[in-house]
């Protein structure tokens, strides 16, 4: 049940009709060649009596499966003075259940199982590929860690996991130069507050004042199954994986409804500059525009926009700053898409003895020279259209891919379905819109971050902050 | 001294959870379903290139790779990174396209296309959606054998290596792993660390005649997978590769030679202020070919390869002194690289030290790996087995490996009856003879006021090195 589209004729905009409701079966439209069909991943959504989503995807092409929870919270609803909480339980759901007590990590890497989790702003993620016979063993262990973790929940596996999250934090933000780089940027983008002005790592002082009692009220509220959704993808057969999870999860009982933390969309009513002078040796910055939510109206126009201005060695930026002015050694523009808004990035590292003021300076030359008297070409377009096009289905290849991504679609949309949807937005945007996405979002105020050797501050004293 | 839960109290824990007061049991696994492993097929194209082809039909994708022996292991000391930027800059230009045009053309296609080089060899890839594949081929085969290694371009890249060698100065994570295998390459490889000079020595020149050496049909092995089939495309690859001629003969590559770390000794970087020390320590091992490779690998397995391995389980799991801590063996062409690394809270960085010798000491002596171990590693790897071969890329490059080091042809068929056979005594000596003490060198970078006085402590003879893994004059 492809829907058949004709690729050349949208790309070179001669009038193939435009998909219509994109997740229904349509007849074959006129076709073009070469035709190109959009990607589809089949998959079964239903509904447990405790409000679990269940989205089950087939697929025989290698015998392993690979599940996958979802739990709908993330740093985005920890309140202030508990951050870092999502991610640190994160870990804690990997200490052992009451029927599965000891590593969460132990039986199933016995049969041969990749296992993870990860935190984000919106869900905290849970999965496991394993071989196609051991699905009950990965849906007994889901599920126990769903239905009886506080039961061996105890003060020691919070004490050490609190350790081990706070190395992490050291590992992968203090270490590295330009480490928190991003988390300054955030609180630079958004209000004291907002559920995107903290990072999901937190800060040491919240994690030391994690106390059992609140870890636990924490799963009590989030961890229902009414607020989770469990992708089976790979090597099953349904009706077999319909009556173990109904086994497995069925008997947990549904929770309150949790009420998650929103805000408002921010938007950057005045351009706002830090200069930080560190222990790092190169000049970098990096500037940030509020722009709007995952898969709303602009976000797919933006990225297209970022492919365009920094997608290869013919990309805008890299032409003007890297190639011919050689004022910076790289260049990347992205937009960083997430639920209650997004931001658009552009960094850069200044080459040589320049400065990031000069960079900074060449990057407003490039904005404006796009969104004004050369828009992006045809070529230009089709090109960012292929590339996501490609990395559509290059995220099928492998089940946890096509897991993530269902799962994805499924919290942000409501529709796991939602991929032929989703990649008609990248086809659907032309340069017009791709301007006028860019004129409103990007002409505007901004927050810069430069970040410099301490050298400079030496060098510049008296002028600096 | 309290031990680390070890596997086998977890997995009698797990096997006895019904005799506790739960309600739950364990499942009962499904029957096992049958598993083929994908297969290539050999080609020969007209000009004696080989070909190896691997069908998968999920999604219209394809993607090549075109691998040659010869990597930076056999950069000139002076001149390190050579090989690392002759390839990069192969898709900087080529035939009459510059960097933008072919930039512009491959992203105009949705394809993809980039080139890197490692120890023993090098490649260039492309990929992207399969109506587009025979453009694209057509691109991947210029850059292959028509790179014009434009000066203007060099000279962008070189300012930026030069750049990037001064910047990783500044990062604790690479500053420990390239003074690690600084130290343990001398002799082996001698451009095995670059910096600011060796980018700065680099001619065009000497790019062109590292490309003209290595990229020749005969020291090459053209691998394509996906949505295709060899009848078609063969014609295509034929059309674009078949004509690739070279004059001469391709140049032999001798590998390394086995080798051994002389003394144990502790190699220290001083970085003020760091919130972590970064531990690297291991030596040599044999190579793929020994007749304890499989049994190394299960030992090492049980000893910190695995998530659940004793390192690890004791350094994160029960210490929480790190996010983790794994061990693992790797085999270029010469000698294979045992090595264990972690990232520690600096306040504890003796205390680390100390356990991970002590894990090494009890596993040669006192506590081996035991039965439990081995059967849970066996296990892990035979069911993880079919996972491995999931990607067409995953395939390739196990093709491509047994082809850059020569591996028998039935190597991939060797891999679960060679992982079946290990017991607990084979398992075990192979740690012994590969896992010695006196052969193991140990590199901390960290916070020297902090530290110092631990590693003091910990007794081995210390040697203090600048961040480019140079010793430092009067220590």
């Amino acid at each position: 049940m492809s829907r058949t589209l004709c690729l050349m004729a949208l790309t070179a905009l001669i009038g193939c009709p435009k998909p219509t409701v994109p997740t229904e079966p349509a007849a074959p439209l006129e076709v073009v060649e070469p035709e190109m069909t959009l990607p589809e991943i089949p998959f079964e959504q239903y509904t447990l009596d405790n409000g679990l989503t269940v989205i089950l995807a087939p697929d025989h092409s290698t015998p392993i499966v690979y599940t996958n929870v979802w739990y709908h919270v993330g740093s985005r609803d920890e309140e202030p003075g508990l951050t870092g909480f999502a991610h640190l339980f994160e870990h804690l759901m990997f200490q052992g259940s009451a029927n599965a007590q000891g590593e969460y990590f132990t039986p199933l890497q016995e049969v041969g199982a990749a296992i993870n989790g990860t935190t984000s702003f919106e869900r905290t993620n849970y999965y496991e590929t394993v071989p196609a016979q051991h699905l009950p063993l990965a849906l007994f262990m889901e599920s126990d860690r769903m239905g009886h973790l506080l039961e061996v929940l105890d003060q020691g596996k919070l004490d050490n996991q609190r350790e081990v999250v706070r190395n992490e934090r050291r590992q992968s933000y203090e270490n590295p130069p330009y480490g928190e780089a991003r988390k300054t940027l955030y609180e630079m983008a958004y209000p004291d507050g907002h559920p995107y002005e903290h990072m999901t790592i937190g800060s040491h002082e919240d994690l030391e004042a994690a106390t059992l009692d609140t870890v636990k009220d924490f799963f009590r509220k989030w961890y229902v199954p009414n607020n989770a959704s469990l992708v089976i993808a790979g090597d099953f057969d349904t009706d077999t994986a319909k009556a173990m999870v109904e086994q497995y999860f069925g008997p947990i009982p549904r929770g309150e409804d949790p009420v998650r933390r929103t805000a408002e969309p921010v938007v950057i009513t005045e351009s706002l500059e830090v200069r930080q002078y560190d222990d790092v040796p190169e000049r970098k910055v990096w500037l940030a525009y509020t722009t709007p939510p995952f898969y709303e109206a602009g976000d797919a126009e933006l990225d297209l926009l970022s492919s365009v201005l920094s997608g290869g060695k013919d990309s805008r930026l890299y032409t003007a700053l890297v190639k011919e002015q050689q004022v910076a050694k790289d260049i990347a523009a992205y937009q960083s898409s997430a639920g209650l808004g997004s931001l658009f990035v552009i960094q850069g590292t200044a080459a040589g003895d320049h400065t990031t003021d000069e960079l900074v300076a060449a990057v407003d030359a490039v904005l404006a020279d796009v969104l004004g008297e050369n828009p992006p070409t045809a070529a230009e377009l089709d090109g960012a259209r292929a590339n996501f096009e490609a990395g559509f289905y290059s995220g099928l290849q492998t089940i946890s891919g096509k897991g993530d991504t269902i799962n994805r679609y499924f919290m942000y949309t409501g529709n796991p379905g939602y991929m032929g949807a989703d990649l008609t937005r990248y086809f659907d945007a032309d340069a017009a819109d791709v301007v006028a996405s860019g004129q409103q979002f990007l002409m505007a105020p901004r927050v810069a971050l430069h970040i410099m050797p301490t050298a400079d501050d030496v060098a510049n004293e008296g002028e600096a902050q | 001294m309290i031990r680390t839960v070890s596997i086998l109290a977890l997995v009698a824990m797990t096997s006895t959870a019904v005799a506790q007061d739960t309600t739950i049991p364990f499942p009962e696994p499904l029957p096992t379903p049958e598993f083929d492993l994908p297969e290539a097929t050999s080609h020969t194209l007209s000009n004696g290139l080989e070909v190896r082809i691997v069908e998968n039909h999920e999604v219209p994708l394809w993607g090549a790779r075109l691998v040659i022996r010869g990597g930076t292991g056999l950069d000139p000391a002076d001149k390190a990174g050579l090989a690392s930027v002759a390839v990069d800059m192969m898709d900087d230009g080529a035939g009459d396209m510059s960097s933008s045009d072919i930039s512009r053309q491959v992203k105009r296609l949705g394809s993809s296309l980039s080139a890197g080089a490692g120890l023993d060899s090098s490649s260039v890839s492309a990929g992207g959606i399969l109506r587009n594949m025979d453009e694209t081929l057509g691109i991947m085969a210029t850059v292959i054998t028509m790179p014009t290694f434009p000066d203007d371009e060099w000279s962008i890249l070189q300012q930026r290596r030069i750049a990037n060698a001064n910047a990783k100065l500044e990062d604790p994570a690479t500053v420990g792993r390239e003074a690690f295998y600084k130290q343990l390459y001398a002799g082996i490889y001698q451009g095995s660390v670059t910096t600011a000079d060796t980018y700065g020595a680099i001619s065009l020149d000497d790019m062109k005649a590292f490309h003209a050496a290595q990229f020749r049909p005969d020291n090459a092995l053209l691998l394509v997978g996906g949505d295709i089939d060899p009848a078609t495309a063969l014609p295509i690859l034929e059309k674009h590769f078949g004509g690739w001629m070279v004059d001469g003969e391709a140049m032999d590559i001798t590998a390394p030679e086995p080798a051994m770390i002389e003394e144990s000794v502790m190699y220290f970087i001083d970085k003020p202020g760091a919130a972590q020390s970064m531990i690297r320590l291991g030596g040599f091992v044999g190579t793929r070919m020994d007749d304890d490779y499989y049994e190394l690998h299960i030992g090492n397995a049980a000893f910190g390869g695995a998530f659940t391995a004793r390192v690890n389980m004791n350094l994160r799991e029960d210490k929480g002194y790190t996010y983790g801590a794994r061990c693992r063996a790797w085999y270029p062409e010469g000698p294979g690289v045992w090595f264990c690394s972690t990232s520690v809270r600096t306040d504890a960085t003796g205390a680390s030290l100390d356990e991970i010798k002590m894990e090494i000491t009890d596993v040669l002596g006192d506590r081996p790996i035991d039965a439990a171990e081995v059967a849970y590693h066996v296990s892990s790897e035979v069911n993880g087995y079919p996972g491995q071969y999931e990607t067409v890329n995953a395939v390739l490059g196990e093709h491509a490996d047994i082809w850059v080091h020569g591996l028998p042809s039935d190597w991939q068929g060797r891999y679960l009856p060679g992982v079946q056979a290990v017991t607990v005594d084979t398992a075990n000596a192979a740690l012994a003879a590969r896992l010695v003490p006196e052969h193991i060198v140990w590199t901390v970078v960290g916070d020297r006021e902090a530290v110092y006085s631990d590693l003091e402590a910990f007794g081995l003879p210390i040697i203090e090195l600048d961040r480019q893994g140079n010793p430092i004059q009067g220590n």
